[in-house]
């Protein structure tokens, strides 16, 4: 075998323009391929970490309530207690409140549209900042100062278009949660470049203050955006162990009607569930057209004689609220109905429209456990939230949406999205640019490959003679053949090592220009470059398959050399 | 004794002119205004916005709007400019539909979704009552803030407003209505934190069924300064209209 390479290494040296050329072709395709697969990965990387993980999250606890557009999660305490024990602390980064809106901004005689997003961070870790912006005016530590009311990080580009300066005053236009329009005066403490395009028209506030602006409640929050430590791995896990633990109890609280004990029991409004309760529940008295409608309120016959109540009369029921007090809500009764159901006596049962806006806005303190969960009245009652199926990708989700849309129930609704959901259109990004890339490589390889069939197919023409020389002296065919194609071998490997070098230069050269652009580009950009991350293992494995690619070209020539008569060959003449 | 007397008279005369002459309660004005607003008919209109944005010119706006009373349903359709002609918006019941002519789609959009791009929302279409919505603001002594003034030369009585529900979009509001007849002449509305964000100026009237209508009025962005939309409603009729102009068909059809 050294003999065999020794000729082989002897006659790659000695055809040197031949075979640079053909090392040079060899070498810029797989340059080509280190860029194209680096830029991929760059591109992806940028989209995943800088866009997708910002704008979608990680993993998002969303919550919503009827038609609005703002995302709310009336007991944050609760549901990040879930988050918490459900994910091993070894994966879990951060779990944050995605807290933005977009508003209207006039600065000085200028106005444009702006997203207001809160960045909840403590003053110790304040290195964020400078991860995340380059500081051009102002001081970074004024945004935990307590000087300002509304201190704001404002991008270099946006206080170009409001035309202020540090120090200068932001006036805002924002809706609230509540639908109302809410203004404020920000002052601006720093005016920083963003690491990526999307954030030339954020605003940056401190969470807490945000949240005041737009009207959210101390325990309440916006999504939940769960950061974890290796995403790509643990984001689907743990999406469906969550959406698991989240499922919903029914609704049951217990509270009081003047002195007496009762308990409240939503029913869900829909003819199905009604009909299921129908042939329980008996109504004895009252307008049972009424009982069952949108606003429907009925009460236990023994509850009614307790409590000397008739249809037609109002009542005040109350209830421990977890963070209001006492809270106190009067209703009419439209039906009494025959307590001698598995409903129990103490019940008041009303219909889920009548009361999940009162049960949102004054939390519970307790949800009591009522009926167990394979009864089949169970599935009539209505429960604390909508905990949305989950959805396979983008397409799925905004199909559920959509129908969500026109559902028109006032009751909270729960949805547990992954980035592949939430975003898996940009995630198909990098499947779509590598096999681009693949297609590509390999159109010019082929092109390549060619060229090796036909250099090798003169080399053996014009070797002929010495190919009969070699046999004449006792080589053995299978040496012949195996000199050719360690020769073709060492070409590429040698060709394919420069070519990764070469590649990684024209990285390094690409990656350190700075691109000033707000256009399409800009997404891809970080820091205004453009970025490229280097998957060795994915290059290692186009390296070996050019090998074997190039060794399989070489096989049937080398074959068609070796297979040469000694005799005919040493004849050869031209 | 003669002087006392005089000095009795003279203060029970005060007493009265202050009952005779005191304004009237804001409540009382409030359930005056709607009750001579309250049109408790169907009815159809043409409206025209034409608004004025800084640094953008002028849009004039088109549609036609159709209400009917019994349950509040909506129906609008967007006659100009020619990007906009042929959507339509559609509320029934708690369903609210944007329609595309282009697309040929209807789409469900919040109550609180612009109209046309305009500033106007669906919610502001809805016909809701000023005692359901607002309350009068009390000072620190636990007075209604009323107070008699003048806008231009006529006198008007000034009162501010306290939202009762969330479902406004000015929390504070403060009105202008002729002492005479009490229609509102202006109105400010002000943000959670105070700020006066619009200004509106109710330019005129007209009686129709027996009720008050406003016909012009103008809406100033006080915000972002400007910015202002003048509002014409014409061409207004109370005839009652059939159910199936509130559909998603008649949209359609009306959109071609």
């Amino acid at each position: 075998m050294g003999l065999v390479t020794r000729l082989s290494w002897r006659n790659l040296v000695r055809q040197k323009k031949r075979n640079l050329f053909l090392g040079i072709c060899i070498g810029f395709g797989m340059m080509i391929l280190v860029v194209a697969n680096s830029f991929s990965h760059g591109m992806v990387d940028v989209l995943i970490n800088e866009v997708v993980s910002y704008a979608f999250g990680h993993l998002v606890v969303d919550g919503t309530q009827g038609n609005s557009y703002f995302t709310m999660i009336r007991d944050k305490e609760r549901i990040v207690k879930i988050i918490e024990e459900n994910i091993k602390p070894e994966d879990l980064l951060e779990i944050n409140e995605n807290l933005g809106m977009m508003g209207r901004a006039v600065g000085n005689g200028e106005a444009d549209n702006v997203v207001v997003v809160g960045v909840t961070i403590e003053e110790d870790e304040k290195y964020f900042f400078n991860d995340f912006f380059t500081l051009l005016d102002g001081n970074f530590d004024d945004y935990f100062s307590t000087d300002y009311e509304y201190p704001v990080i404002v991008s270099s580009a946006m206080a170009k278009s409001l035309n202020v300066k540090v120090h200068d005053t932001i006036k805002i236009r924002i809706p609230m949660v509540t639908g109302q329009i809410q203004a404020a005066k920000l002052t601006v403490i720093a005016i920083a470049d963003a690491s990526n395009t999307f954030m030339n028209m954020v605003l940056f506030m401190q969470g807490y203050r945000v949240k005041e602006l737009l009207g959210y409640k101390p325990w309440e929050s916006a999504s939940l955006q769960v950061t974890l430590r290796d995403p790509l791995k643990t984001a689907k896990y743990y999406a469906d162990i969550l959406h698991e633990k989240l499922k919903p109890g029914v609704i049951c609280v217990a509270g009081k009607i003047g002195r007496a004990d009762c308990q409240l029991v939503a029913f869900k409004h829909h003819d199905q569930a009604k009909e299921a309760l129908r042939a329980e529940v008996t109504i004895v008295a009252g307008d049972p057209e009424k009982a069952w409608e949108k606003r429907g309120v009925m009460v236990s016959k023994a509850l009614a004689q307790k409590l000397g109540l008739k249809a037609g009369d109002k009542f005040n029921y109350s209830y421990q609220t977890k963070f209001r007090g006492i809270y106190e809500e009067e209703f009419t009764v439209d039906a009494i109905y025959d307590s001698r159901t598995k409903l129990g006596a103490d019940v008041l049962l009303v219909n889920e429209e009548r009361i999940h806006d009162i049960l949102n806005t004054y939390l519970p303190a307790e949800f009591q456990e009522f009926l167990a969960e394979d009864d089949p009245l169970y599935t009539a009652l209505a429960t604390e939230w909508k905990l949305l199926r989950r959805s396979k990708d983008s397409q799925e989700l905004e199909k559920l949406y959509k129908n969500e849309r026109k559902n028109k129930s006032t009751q909270s609704r729960l949805n547990i999205i992954t980035m592949y959901e939430g975003a898996s259109d940009i995630l198909k990004l990098e499947a779509v640019l590598n096999l681009l890339t693949m297609n590509a490589v390999l159109i010019l390889f082929f092109i390549i490959l060619i060229g090796v069939v036909n250099t090798l197919r003169m080399t053996i023409k014009e070797r002929t003679r010495e190919i009969g020389t070699i046999r004449a002296i006792g080589m053995q065919k299978r040496d012949v053949r195996n000199v050719f194609i360690m020769e073709t071998l060492f070409l590429t490997a040698l060709s394919c090592i420069a070519g990764v070098t070469l590649g990684i230069v024209v990285i390094k050269v690409l990656g350190a220009f700075t691109f000033n652009s707000t256009g399409a580009l800009s997404i891809i950009l970080k820091d205004g470059r453009l970025v490229f991350k280097l998957a060795p293992l994915s290059i290692l494995g186009n390296f070996l398959l050019i090998l074997v690619i190039a060794c399989v070209t070489a096989y049937f020539p080398a074959r068609h050399a070796a297979n040469l008569s000694a005799v005919e060959a040493l004849r050869h003449y031209e | 004794m003669a002087k006392r007397i005089i000095t009795v008279l003279v203060c029970s005369l005060f007493i009265v002119s202050g009952f005779i002459y005191a304004a009237p309660g804001v409540n009382d004005l409030l359930a005056e205004i709607d009750e001579m607003m309250d049109l408790e008919s169907d009815g159809t209109a043409k409206v025209k916005i034409t608004q004025q944005k800084a640094g953008e010119g002028v849009k004039v706006y088109e549609a036609i709007y159709y209400l009917r009373d019994r349950d509040d349903a909506f129906l609008i359709i967007m006659t100009a400019p020619e990007v906009e002609k042929g959507n339509g918006y559609l509320k029934q019941d708690d369903n609210f539909w944007m329609y595309r002519r282009n697309t040929r789609t209807f789409q469900h959009i919040n109550r609180d979704e612009s109209i046309a791009g305009t500033n106007a929302k669906g919610g502001d279409f809805e016909n809701k009552k000023l005692t359901e919505l607002y309350k009068p603001t009390l000072n620190e002594a636990g007075e209604e803030i009323i107070t008699e003034t003048m806008i231009g030369k006529v006198p008007v009585y000034q009162f501010e407003l306290t939202a009762k529900t969330e479902d406004v979009t000015y929390p504070k509001v403060i009105f202008w209505v002729r002492q005479d007849n009490y229609l509102p002449l202006k109105t400010e509305g002000y943000s959670l934190s105070g700020t006066l964000m619009e200004s509106a100026y109710y330019l005129k009237y007209t009686r129709i069924g027996g009720k008050y209508m406003w016909v012009k009025a103008m809406f100033v962005d006080e915000f972002e300064k400007g910015n202002k939309a003048v509002v014409e409603i014409q061409n207004i009729s109370l005839q009652k209209i059939e159910d199936h102009v509130f559909t998603k068909t008649y949209l359609e059809n009306l959109s071609k």
